[in-house]
């Protein structure tokens, strides 16, 4: 039995993160500073194209970055690099000067750390790679699995460290890869087969979305109605009820505090058929990845389940968003043929008249039931 | 950027005593410039070094000792400390940003300088690769977009933003397209899209083995002059060697109307009992190898390309398409066309607004009954992501004419 947990160097990270921390103070003349250390550790197998063996992969990725005020505390500068090195974090922020840059997420101060500074993983990063290696050998449909743990560290001004670590595993199934995720080590929670039955007739006005196809489209809307200018008051669709839920035991993103440190908690976005709120300030800068500035971002979306219908006999199981220009989008249904609904975010949003089936987490961050889409007219 | 610390050769040495399996090793340096009218001119710049070791297990190292490479190597530092860092004089990037919002556009210029080193049992090949591009949108109508392939010393003359204002203009008064079948004329370049995602996305060497639909198509499709052919070598990013340390070969896919040849990497190319045809590329060094595209173009044909539109009764004409997808599977690929004209009596009429083309692999390439004598590459610019990897790619072709197609307005 592997665990990952236990062998992760945690307090030799930390110790790093605090030596870049103090390199980063001198390198910027003590302006209030920053440092986020991520370390990744993955380890897979991937089917040959033969389909008879696997290959085994392991892949270890440590990136920093560092923010702090600049122009009188008004502005936030950002860098990241590879690695913990520090002769090269002082070269990079010393380059930084020259690289105009600001950054949109406010940076915490000395005197507000979070109240919790530790979240870590509650069921551990423990698993057998024989035991994959037997699942993944049966489950034929699968060509590749990942198992992922990131440790995070956040040093913020003042000297406060936070340490978040999260288990996630990974398969891509079927011809045309779909991703699956779950959080956690258990590979047995990931389902081995995906359903690519196209089953559009006729030109019903009603569209039953799994949650697959109902995911992207989901998050497609959050960025467009409940982002930094949530379109609050607009109406919407009974089944439109979402929260971002950061501290969602099955969220794949999100935590006790966000990628800065502030504490988070769950919000409401939309209820009672009308936007309430957006996705701003502390407790919603998330990072895509070490590289990128923290910024206000979805953590997991979750899709409320109170008055959920039962799951019909007729669904639709992948959907594309493809955005034609800002008020306009097509939405593609795969099928033989595929079907394609001509659409915009204001009008898609009032079209989501309930939910059905049980909630499911997806790869794409959200967790959700079926979605339907009433007044749908397809081409 | 600043050059650090010293040149390549430690890593060299250490790559020509490790005698173990493939290692691939990159140094990139990313960056990318962004500006608007009223708001300040950003720029981002990101280095990368990492290494990738193939062996029994493969092993993805972000910024990796030289002992983690196969050799002891005092004083024990980290690869990116040692290699003199990739050039990347992105500065009068800042200023071209500057000048062109201050003149009402929005833009974005995005570039990177990747070397990268691979060793095969103690022989080191090196390849060093850069690129940018630049995007110039209007604000009133942000899908007219110039996207133009920027080298050391360009410029963004007043006559080419002049003519994007233009377009923009006449865009400013279009009409919704209809549904259904129709002729269409894909402006120069644009069919090196089309011939990406239909038939390059098809004969990967991995996706050709699993028996892609076109892979499995044995009968003649296509008019006889159509050639489809991929070049690494060629258009925006080439590469010299791929990321096995293979030298790529130019392969012709489609020729005569008949299926040709396959895209291999060395896992690959042992499967369909060939040679790597250098196309083996990675996203990055934390991902495995895949049989990539480099600059898939339709060649130049024997129609005189002024002659295309005038020839066409009823159609469009697209100009601009701005995303794909494709299943190789099922042979089908659709495409975000985001700048299009009608075509009435063999004439140019009314700009149209935004709206999906489907094709169908055979049937489109079945249906091409023009191919002009304009060859062009890297009018439609853009990355390609396959199984999570984006790559810079490129596309060429001529005017090309399909008798058929369906719009989904």
């Amino acid at each position: 039995m592997t665990d990952w947990a236990a062998s992760m160097g945690e307090e030799s990270l930390l110790s790093d993160a605090r030596s870049l921390w103090e390199r980063a103070r001198l390198a910027t003349r003590g302006r209030s500073v920053e440092v986020y250390v991520k370390h990744a550790r993955r380890w897979g197998l991937r089917r040959d194209p033969d389909r008879a063996s696997l290959h085994e992969h392991e892949v270890l990725e440590v990136g920093t970055a560092c923010r702090w005020t600049i122009d009188g505390e008004r502005a936030v500068a950002h860098v990241a690099m590879v690695g913990t090195d520090l002769g090269r974090l002082q070269h990079v922020i010393e380059s930084a000067s020259a690289v105009p840059r600001t950054d949109p997420a406010s940076l915490a101060t000395e005197a507000d750390p979070p109240e919790q500074r530790e979240d870590r993983e509650p069921a551990g990063a423990r698993f057998d790679p024989v035991e994959v290696r037997q699942w993944m050998s049966e489950a034929t449909s699968i060509s590749s699995v990942e198992l992922g743990l990131t440790t995070e560290i956040l040093v913020g001004p003042g000297g406060w460290r936070t340490l978040r670590t999260r288990a996630r595993s990974s398969a891509l199934i079927g011809r045309l890869p779909q991703l699956v995720a779950r959080r956690g080590f258990d590979v047995t929670h990931l389902p081995v087969a995906v359903d690519e039955r196209a089953e559009l007739v006729g030109s019903s006005p009603t569209l039953h979305l799994a949650p697959p196809a109902a995911a992207p489209l989901v998050m497609a809307l959050v960025h467009a109605a409940h982002s930094s200018r949530p379109w609050v008051g607009e109406e919407t669709g009974k089944g439109w009820d979402v929260q971002d839920q950061p501290a969602s035991p099955e969220g794949l993103a999100g935590g006790a505090f966000d990628d800065a440190g502030f504490p988070t908690e769950a919000r409401a976005l939309a209820a009672g058929g009308r936007v309430i709120a957006g996705l701003d300030g502390p407790g919603t800068y998330w990072r895509r990845s070490y590289r990128d500035a923290p910024l206000p971002l979805p953590s997991t979306i979750v899709v409320g389940a109170a008055d959920i219908r039962p799951a019909p006999a007729r669904v639709i199981h992948a959907c594309r968003v493809l955005p034609l220009d800002r008020e306009n989008w097509m939405l593609e249904l795969p099928g033989e043929p595929s079907r394609y609904v001509r659409t915009g975010p204001a009008e898609l949003l009032r079209s989501v008249r309930g939910v059905f089936g049980s909630p499911d987490p997806t790869p794409d961050g959200v967790v959700t039931p079926g979605l339907v889409l009433e007044r749908i007219v397809l081409r | 950027m600043g050059r650090v610390d010293g040149s390549d050769e430690p890593l060299r040495q250490v790559l020509a005593s490790a005698g173990h399996g493939p290692i691939f090793v990159e140094d990139r340096v990313q960056a990318s410039v962004s500006a608007a009218p009223g708001e300040p001119v950003e720029a981002r710049l990101l280095r990368v070094v990492g290494a990738a070791l193939d062996g029994e297990t493969a092993r993805h190292l972000s910024d990796p000792f030289l002992e983690d490479l196969g050799g002891p190597v005092r004083p024990r530092l980290p690869l990116s400390r040692v290699l003199s860092e990739p050039d990347l004089d992105y500065l009068p990037w800042l200023e071209l940003a500057r000048r062109l919002s201050e003149g009402g556009w929005r833009t974005r210029i995005v570039g990177f300088h990747q070397k990268v080193w691979v060793s095969i049992e103690g022989e080191v090949a090196h390849d060093d690769r850069s690129a940018c591009r630049i995007e110039i949108r209007g604000l009133d109508r942000p899908e007219v977009l110039l996207d133009l392939v920027l080298r050391p010393g360009d410029d963004v003359t007043p006559e080419v933003l002049g003519a994007v204002k233009e377009r923009a203009s006449r865009r400013s008064r279009a009409v919704g397209v209809e549904a259904g079948v129709g002729a269409c004329v894909l402006a120069p370049g644009v069919a090196g899209l089309m011939a990406h995602e239909l038939v390059g996305h098809a004969l990967e060497g991995d996706v050709a083995w699993a028996g892609s639909r076109l892979s499995r198509f044995d009968e003649p499709l296509g008019p006889r002059d159509l050639r489809v052919i991929d070049d690494p070598r060629r258009g925006r990013a080439p590469w010299r060697i791929d990321d096995e340390g293979t030298a790529p070969r130019p392969v012709t896919l489609l020729a005569s109307g008949r299926v040709g040849g396959r895209l291999l990497d060395r896992q690959t190319a042992r499967r369909h009992e060939a040679v790597s045809t250098g196309h083996g590329r990675r996203g990055s060094y934390l991902d495995p190898v895949l049989p990539r595209m480099g600059c898939t173009y339709i060649d130049r044909g024997t129609t005189a390309a002024a002659s295309i539109v005038p020839d066409t009764t009823r159609g469009i004409l697209v100009r601009r398409m701005a995303g794909a997808h494709t299943d190789p599977w099922r042979g089908r690929a659709a495409f975000v066309v985001t700048d299009a004209d009608r075509i009435e009596g063999g004439k140019v009429t009314d700009p149209l607004a935004p709206f999906v083309i489907e094709m169908d692999t055979i049937d489109a390439l079945a249906s091409i009954d023009r191919i002009g004598d304009d060859l062009t590459f890297d009018t439609c610019i853009g990355s390609c992501v396959r199984s999570g990897q984006p790559l810079a790619t490129s596309v060429g072709a001529p005017t090309v004419r399909l008798r058929v197609i369906r719009v989904i307005p």
